[in-house]
């Protein structure tokens, strides 16, 4: 593998023991992969931390880093923890997660940015078109790539950290231009879109696509940024999509001919509304009707729109006795809310806005066993759940019944 | 006993002999969530997995590809670090994630877990549970003695 002057340096030690011990590891990782070269990247996001608390081995190689002296080189971010401790309306956390986690202040010390986000992209990591990145989180990655035009391969957890600590990354897959053209058009075509119909858009087509790049015609027009955001989480849940091209609207796909380089698609598919109906089905693996114990809504984050779309159907109800409302989002998003007075229409109506993870709370108990309904694509292909659009989702934690 | 040797590419060095399993894809990360999250790792706990209830301990882990979580790598590096994960792994094509498994317990912790993979004869066809194998990560080869 072709390593230039500077990056030569860094292997032998010139930078400090911190950065040689990382420059090592992704020169072992590139020679293995026959790696032709690595690439500088302009920015990290880490995997999930609390998840990974009692991994010795994780937590090690953490604390050699800390312990070297090491900081990140490029603005890297993390992911959420489970439910932010300091407020008050977090859910109880679950045992496995109680007490503080060392990687938070592992973290601290890396002078990672305590965004705290699985939507970087939105608050505190905000890459532009072209740049490369070392990202984990596989719903930011496609987002970035597909709506930003940064180019991100989805990065294992590890990868992410040494790429932090380097700026550098193995260069391969969408770093390289020919690899991040459309090869299946899929032309949507259903009666009435509405908003809602991203995170199923997504979930089939992450389930017929594989790794294949799609090209999306026929939504553009309610391609909201929280749509897209909904859409992509979805895809790469079912699927190991990491990109996707919208003509007219995405940067690398001004038109449908650019989107594919000029060449042809291999594969037309359509969508339509039986496709979306019998997709929405399947989402629901929980079946449909009958008593919810949890609506869990925000995985991804919410975004502020989210919220406060949310908040206007919440405005002057009140959630079920016995039925819980989690509303997840950055912490960014909290603070809009607290400011326009949304956050206390939902403390009114009996929803808990709270940054955390949906993700890890849902898939350990006490929360694991009770019967959930999300309007996440995400949620819904890795935990049996009752799939709802946001307004079913809050209509149901209204009456308590799916 | 039957010899075969197999030539490919070796992507994590050292040498390691013992007995094969041989598996479809694996999730890691799925594989030990629970023991992940308790901090004890012993067998495998993904109920859809055909290796359900199996330890990796002692074995060499033959199968195409990981998939699923992208912390499928920091998954294995810690059954190998808790003395539960395989002593070498064979993969039709091997990947990013997985990868990151091997070669972080080789830098951060000296063990040696080779990994090989696109061998010249396809080892989901030629490799049976209970062969022993004996995996060359230097010289990406797998030396396969057929169980009778």
């Amino acid at each position: 593998m072709h390593l230039t002057k500077i990056e030569e340096e860094m292997l032998a030690g010139k930078m400090g023991p911190a950065i040689e011990l990382a420059m090592k590891t992704i020169v072992q990782m590139g020679a293995g992969l026959d790696a032709e070269r690595l690439v500088p990247t302009e920015g990290s996001h880490l995997g999930n931390v609390d998840l990974l608390r009692r991994c010795t081995g994780y937590v090690g190689i953490v604390e050699k880093f800390v312990e070297l002296g090491a900081e990140v080189q490029i603005p890297t971010s993390v992911n959420p923890y489970p439910a932010d401790p300091s407020n008050s309306e977090s859910p109880p956390i679950p045992e496995v997660f109680q007490g503080s986690s060392p990687l938070e202040d592992h973290y601290r010390k890396l002078r990672v940015i305590p965004n705290w986000t699985c939507t970087p992209y939105l608050y505190g990591n905000i890459p532009r078109f072209g740049q490369h990145l070392s990202w984990e989180e596989s719903s930011a990655v496609i987002y970035v790539n597909s709506v930003i035009g940064a180019r991100a391969n989805r990065e294992p957890i590890l990868m992410d950290l040494v790429s932090a600590i380097t700026g550098r990354t193995i260069y391969g897959g969408l770093h390289i231009d020919e690899n991040r053209r459309g090869e299946i058009l899929c032309n949507v075509k259903v009666k009435v879109l509405k908003p809602d119909n991203f995170a199923v858009i997504g979930y089939y087509l992450g389930k017929i696509c594989g790794t294949a790049i799609p090209v999306i015609d026929g939504i553009q027009e309610k391609a909201s940024i929280s749509s897209l955001k909904n859409m992509g989480a979805a895809a790469a849940s079912t699927g190991a999509i990491s990109m996707y091209h919208i003509p007219g609207l995405t940067p690398e796909a001004p038109t449908i001919e650019k989107a594919f380089g000029n060449g042809k698609p291999v594969e037309i598919v359509e969508i339509d509304d039986r496709v979306l109906k019998k997709t929405k089905e399947e989402m629901s693996a929980a079946g449909t009707g009958g008593d919810i114990d949890i609506v869990g809504v925000g995985c991804p984050h919410y975004t502020f729109n989210e919220v406060a779309s949310i908040a206007r159907l919440l405005k002057g109800k009140k959630v079920k006795d016995g039925v819980q409302l989690w509303i997840c989002t950055h912490q960014g998003a909290i603070e809009l809310a607290k400011e326009q007075g949304i956050a206390q229409i939902i403390k009114e109506a009996g929803g808990r806005l709270f940054s955390g993870c949906l993700y890890c709370l849902h898939t350990v108990n006490p929360y694991a066993d009770m019967r959930l309904m999300s309007d996440s694509g995400k949620i819904c292909y890795y935990r049996r759940a009752v799939y709802g659009s946001q307004r079913e989702c809050v209509a149901a934690a209204l009456s308590g019944r799916a | 006993m039957r010899q075969v040797i197999l030539k490919g590419r070796g992507l994590n060095g050292g040498v390691a002999t013992g007995e094969a399993l041989v598996a479809k894809p694996i999730n890691f990360f799925g594989a030990y969530m629970q023991g992940i999250l308790s901090g004890k790792l012993t067998h495998i706990e993904d109920t859809k997995h055909e290796l359900y209830g199996k330890s990796l301990e002692g074995k060499i882990l033959v199968f195409p590809f990981s998939i699923g979580s992208l912390a499928g790598g920091v998954s294995l590096l810690e059954a190998i670090m808790q003395g539960v994960g395989p002593k070498a792994v064979i993969n039709t094509k091997t990947d990013s994630v997985l990868l990151a498994g091997p070669v972080f317990a080789r830098v951060f912790y000296g063990i040696e877990v080779p990994v090989v993979d696109s061998l010249d004869g396809d080892p989901m066809k030629i490799i049976r549970n209970g062969d022993i194998l004996t995996v060359d990560g230097n010289r990406g080869t797998v030396q396969v003695r057929h169980r009778e």
